[in-house]
């Protein structure tokens, strides 16, 4: 964080914002009425989704927050969504094949070559709303182009069904093309909203949630426990036997290969601490631990800025790597590796942690927080081997101006 | 509460109903532990979007609302916070969609109340309202409430890249306000 940005915070800090008596009264009046009636939990056992599933299921999540054809479609729009021909149909569902998934779009539904300007991006959200109440629709349709090819001038916008993009002049666009690209993301929406493989998520999803058992080839609860209590140990040396537990079963993330999701055991002590372990229900394989006390996060730093010499830098990474063999209980061969964090203008880590990514042999990558001025681990997330990825699709604090100290690499 | 006390017998004798009325109890405290420590900073995100005290406080009450009644939905406890968040910021578009932004009168009244012993804080939190709908809400969750730009991209459904892009646009505008008001010397 630079010294603007720290400037911007601290006058945020000192910022008070009043607030009515009779707003005080209203959040504490709802909140009373909740406190008597704890929420309902379902249990949602035993989904079993592929992970190729499971990446489409992200994408439709993408593209449906992106354009929610469900919520109430005004007459006009449905009409111009039906009268879209088998044919049509289908060609827009091939666009949301998973196939174009890139890492990118897990958030972001669909790519722009540039930057909306703000009149672009203005104009968009109206043209959007007209859309949408059925009163404006383009009089032509974008350009698709299956791959775009090399040195191809863009005199005006195409969408690229390979990369999922928009290409867009330089220029400013027109209301017409706006319009067209709306078109297309509505159309889009539609096509997969009524795809069978999103029909067949749904339905399996329902069946998810009424079956309240993990799949058969998951480990029992009691196994999760015990495992989640080992890993604690291990990584923190605590004993969990007198903790408050509490077992969930979710939808893995895909994060780690094997069974129908991750077992969450939460160990929670009289002092505050909280353990989340999240393991593979299957493998039972490490795929987080997120530790907190009262409302901070261990998973980051907190402390004051703080001296880390090159020294303490690799006794630390050393321990790591220890900490993770322990952890896997076997010797691991440790590919890439890096020591990752924020100084100020003193030279010192700004948030008192060191963020540590270790990358095994086998691509799989594991990162660890590590709290200096407590002299402690933080939390701990695994990343399973992915095809064509590497340490690098795991560092992002380097984007946010941290300093990434490749470990492996220094000792060669 | 009955818990399980870490021993593999223990574990057998606590049932199913046990840990998953565990799991309630905790939710549900940490909610409520959750809303009352940001009940003020939901109201200040809600306000900077809907620009109407009154409209911000309906806001936030349907926000804590439609939370509560999807609490089980929560995939993660540890996101409770950002979950919330981002329910209020959909809330709070959801609401401006159906008013007539043409119309708003804005509320003033709550920034003149401000300033009270606070000139430079009134300032700043006066020019953030002002901000387009995009920059405002990334410059009240980056450097008001402090979330991280991978969770201010859960919030709003958006890239961390777009969330980046909006900030550096963003500390472009505060920069040149700060220097207006001799804060900032770069």
């Amino acid at each position: 964080m630079n010294r603007l940005d720290k400037k911007i915070r601290k006058m945020a800090k000192q910022t008070g914002c009043p607030v009515s008596n009779s707003y005080e009264e209203r959040v504490e009046h709802l909140l009373e009425n909740m406190n008597g009636e704890n929420v309902k939990l379902e249990r949602n056992n035993g989904f079993s989704m592929s992970k190729a599933g499971f990446a489409t299921c992200v994408f439709c999540a993408a593209l449906l927050v992106a354009v929610p054809v469900t919520a109430k479609v005004n007459s006009a729009v449905k009409e111009r969504m039906e009268s879209m021909s088998k044919k049509e149909r289908k060609a827009y569902e091939t666009m949301n094949d998973p196939k174009y998934l890139t890492k990118e779009h897990e958030t972001e539904a669909i790519r722009y070559s540039r930057e909306l300007s703000e009149d672009e991006e203005k104009r968009e959200g109206e043209l959007f709303q007209k859309y949408e109440e059925g009163v404006l629709f383009p009089e032509g349709e974008i350009q698709v182009v299956d791959k775009l090819e090399e040195n191809m001038e863009i005199t005006s916008p195409l969408y690229e069904v390979w990369n999922r993009e928009f290409f867009l002049p330089e220029r400013e666009l027109t209301d017409e093309e706006l319009l067209q690209m709306i078109d297309l993301m509505y159309k889009q929406s539609y096509a997969l909203e009524n795809s069978d493989e999103v029909k067949e998520y749904y339905k399996a999803l329902q069946e998810f949630n009424e079956n309240p058992n993990p799949g058969q080839n998951d480990m029992s609860e009691e196994e999760a426990v015990a495992k989640a209590s080992a890993y604690l140990k291990i990584m923190y040396d605590i004993d969990t036997s007198e903790m408050e537990k509490t077992v969930g079963f979710e939808l893995g993330g895909g994060l780690v290969d094997g069974g129908d999701g991750d077992y969450s055991v939460t160990f929670e002590g009289k002092d505050e601490w909280l353990y989340d372990v999240r393991l593979n229900g299957e493998t039972g394989i490490l795929t987080s631990i997120n530790v907190s006390k009262g409302e901070i996060s261990y998973n980051v730093g907190h402390g004051q800025p703080i001296e880390v010499d090159e020294q303490l830098q690799n006794s630390i990474y050393e321990k790591t790597k220890e900490k993770l063999a322990a952890l896997l209980g076997e010797d691991i061969k440790v590919r890439n590796g890096n020591c990752e964090f924020s100084v100020n203008e003193d030279n010192k880590v700004t948030d008192a942690a060191l963020y540590i990514p270790l990358e095994l042999d086998n691509g799989c990558v594991y990162q660890f927080t590590y709290i200096v001025d407590e002299d402690r681990f933080g939390g701990v997330y695994t990343y399973g081997a992915e095809e064509g990825a590497d340490l690098s699709d795991h560092v992002s604090r380097e984007e946010d101006g941290a300093i990434c100290i490749p470990m492996e690499r220094n000792k060669r | 509460m009955n818990t399980v006390d870490g021993t593999v017998s223990g574990i057998m004798k606590s049932t199913e109903m046990d840990v998953m009325k565990g799991k309630e109890q905790l939710l549900n405290a940490r909610f409520i532990k959750i809303v009352t420590e940001n009940k003020t900073a939901m109201f200040r995100l809600a306000y900077s979007m809907v620009l109407n005290q009154e409209d911000a406080e309906d806001v936030v009450s349907e926000a804590i609302t439609k939370a509560y009644s999807h609490l089980a939905e929560l995939r993660n406890i540890r996101k409770m916070k950002s979950w919330i968040f981002q329910i209020l910021v959909n809330e709070s578009k959801a609401f401006l969609k159906k008013r007539n932004r043409m119309e708003l009168v804005e509320d003033v009244s709550l920034l003149e109340e401000k300033g009270r012993g606070e000139e430079e804080s009134y300032d700043l939190l006066e020019f953030v309202y002002e901000l387009e709908d995009t920059f405002k809400e990334v410059v009240i969750l980056y450097y008001f409430e402090e979330f991280r730009v991978k969770e201010i991209a859960d919030i709003l459904s958006i890239s961390e890249g777009t969330v980046k892009s909006r900030l550096s646009r963003a500390r472009v505008k505060l920069k040149r306000f700060l220097e207006s008001n001799n804060n900032w010397k770069g």
